[in-house]
């Protein structure tokens, strides 16, 4: 639960949820350049691995694991211009994709110009004549609140709930 | 009877698609290939210490790799000797014993079955023999911190069976005298193909980058200064061609110019920085030509399965039936590379060969476009064409095995031939080891 202090107006509550879902929209729509205003310059975009381990498991974590995302701006740009530049080889025909996001909580993060933002993310992507895959995961996001109240990504850690990828590739942002 | 001499050319150029789809040759590839090859277990630092354990397959059996009190490895089946529940469910860790969950049977780290609830009157009257019952065991063997298991007893030595192989593993595996290191857990990905066309991809095929990747490439090089030295250009001669070379089904693509792995990285000039302050111990530790394979452009893998693009991914395939598998893919670097360069060797390696991969993507999908056809009736009675420069191999004075230009079908007819080699013989004395040659000029 938030403490008072982190507690945001239904007015900001619902202009981020609004945000969460034109952001699900551009990428539905293969929208990368709109998908890169909402990007912060400082963006850290993170797909951690998920592994599978005994609870009662003493060994720590990897320190450096092989995580399916890890980029910051410049790197995502190298992916952007990749996705927005689909060749016969593998994305187009486009996929046709769904996001639905739901679940989502709003609070302040320690700045009254920086928001915590989590939600649940349930990805359907449906390749070539009849290839159907999807994905679920949990976002904890932070996003900045500009001078001119628009929203932009700080952070996006995406908890995955597949350990080994049961899609045939992780190129659908999330 | 499936006739392999019908399915596979003598000189391993043609294929019949149907290897890539059939149940029953699937079902004979368990117990020919997967029954007899070295396969792939873990690096020597997955395990650092006693007690270490990961849970791996080896074909589509669950495998348990247990480091043990000695230092050694000990393998064994991870399945509970009792009925069978898969023993080990956690992908990794460290425990003294492993108690199966369903009967409460306790095996130690050694493999032995330690202890059974209801040993006594009240169950088994003392007439369980404890000892007849432990783990069974893989037999496991290494090359230069590399753990490979084998089902067969009568196979020849890991060292046999990598043979002239050893001079190149021995750059990839050991480019310093620190060695290597495995980062992390490995990143899994389903696909639906045979497990051969996953894994000939990296084992042998130069050919596709520019057709498959050439956006991903583009994109990479952008504002870069030269390039991965398989650029189409037909007035290369010589070194500049690079070399493809095959033994004993193991194959690899090289360059020996010491600068092609890394040109696709983001800040290019921090790993020529590095390799530059590393070239010299290079040279002294695999002498003045190996020395330039580190950095160097190189694809390759060790038959059956177990693959690498030094630079980018290390990855095995698994079997899982015949029209799919599964890609393990790990993160390798140089132990005395600077932490800032492992953390960006992982972020680079999933860029680019990892599951959201630029190059990774277009790959899979021309595995899963292959697997359209050839699960097909009319499809899987054609023919895949292995034919790039047949007739044109040589065994060189200054390099191991069986070579020719790097941009040739080399790689793959030395593994299909090792592939078929396997299914027909009927014991493992009867697939016979390429000579190992003395090789003057090699240093």
């Amino acid at each position: 639960m938030t403490t008072i202090e982190e507690k945001v107006s239904m007015e900001l509550h619902h202009d981020v949820e609004q945000c969460l879902f034109y952001e699900a929209r551009l990428l539905d729509d293969f929208n990368f350049d709109g998908w890169r205003e909402l990007l912060a310059a400082d963006l850290h975009y993170w797909i951690p691995a998920r592994r599978s381990r005994y609870v009662r498991e003493k060994r720590a974590e990897w320190a450096i694991d092989n995580d399916h995302y890890d980029d910051d701006m410049s790197s995502m740009d190298l992916r952007l211009k990749r996705l927005s530049k689909p060749m016969q080889s593998s994305l187009d025909p486009r996929p046709r994709e769904v996001r639905s996001i739901s679940n989502i909580e709003v609070s302040y993060g320690g700045s009254t110009q920086e928001l915590r933002v989590d939600s649940v993310i349930l990805f359907m992507r449906n390749r070539m004549l009849d290839q159907e895959e999807h994905i679920a995961a949990r976002r904890q996001d932070v996003w900045r609140i500009m001078d001119n109240g628009r929203f932009e990504l700080v952070k996006r850690k995406v908890l995955i709930t597949q350990n080994s990828i049961l899609m045939a590739n992780m190129n659908s942002l999330l | 009877m499936i006739e392999i001499d019908k399915l596979v050319s003598e000189d391993g150029a043609y294929v019949s698609r149907e290897i890539f789809g059939d149940a029953d040759i699937h079902k004979l590839e368990m117990e020919q290939v997967f029954g007899r090859s070295w396969l792939f277990l873990a690096h020597e630092t997955q395990l650092p210490n006693s007690q270490d354990y990961l849970t791996t397959f080896m074909g589509e059996d669950p495998v348990i790799v247990i480091r043990q009190e000695d230092g050694t490895l000990k393998a064994f089946l991870n399945a509970c000797t009792h009925r069978g529940p898969l023993l080990c469910a956690s992908e990794e860790g460290n425990a003294t014993s492993f108690t199966c969950p369903y009967h409460g049977w306790v095996f130690g780290s050694s493999g032995d079955l330690l202890n059974v609830p209801h040993e006594g009157n009240s169950g088994w009257h003392n007439e369980l023999k404890k000892g007849e019952h432990g783990l069974k065991p893989i037999r496991v063997e290494s090359y230069k911190g590399l753990y490979f298991g084998n089902f067969d007893e009568q196979a020849p030595s890991l060292d046999d069976y990598l043979g002239d192989y050893k001079w190149y593993v021995d750059a990839i595996f050991s480019p310093l005298p620190t060695g290597v290191e495995f980062l992390g857990g490995p990143m899994r990905q389903r696909l639906q193909c045979n497990w051969k066309v996953a894994s000939e991809n990296i084992f042998a095929d130069t050919y596709h980058v520019f057709a498959a990747h050439g956006q991903a490439a583009r994109i990479c090089m952008e504002g870069k200064e030269g390039g991965i030295g398989i650029e189409e250009n037909d007035d290369k001669e010589g070194e500049a061609l690079g070399v493809a070379v095959t033994v004993n089904g193991h194959s690899m693509g090289l360059h020996f110019d010491g600068m092609g792995a890394y040109v696709l990285n983001k800040n290019m000039a921090e790993w020529m920085a590095y390799l530059g302050s590393q070239r010299e111990n290079y040279i002294k530790h695999l002498g003045p030509r190996r020395g330039m394979m580190p950095g160097s452009s190189i694809n390759g893998g060790i038959f059956p399965n177990f693959m690498f693009v030094p630079g980018f991914t290390f990855r095995q395939i698994h079997p899982l039936g015949p029209n799919e598998c599964e890609i393990w893919m790990w993160t390798v670097v140089e132990k005395d590379m600077p932490l800032e360069l492992k953390h960006e060797q992982v972020k680079a390696n999933a860029r680019m060969l990892g599951t959201s991969g630029l190059f990774e993507t277009d790959d899979c999908a021309n595995m899963e476009r292959i697997d359209n056809t050839v699960s097909a009736y009319q499809g899987s009675k054609l023919i895949s064409n292995y034919s790039m420069g047949l007739g044109r191999e040589q065994k060189r004075d200054d390099l191991p095995g069986l070579t020719d230009q790097r941009m040739s079908d080399t790689g793959f007819r030395g593994y299909y031939r090792r592939w078929a080699l396997f299914m027909k013989a009927d014991k493992s004395s009867d697939i016979p080891l390429d000579a190992p040659r003395s090789i003057e000029g090699a240093e």
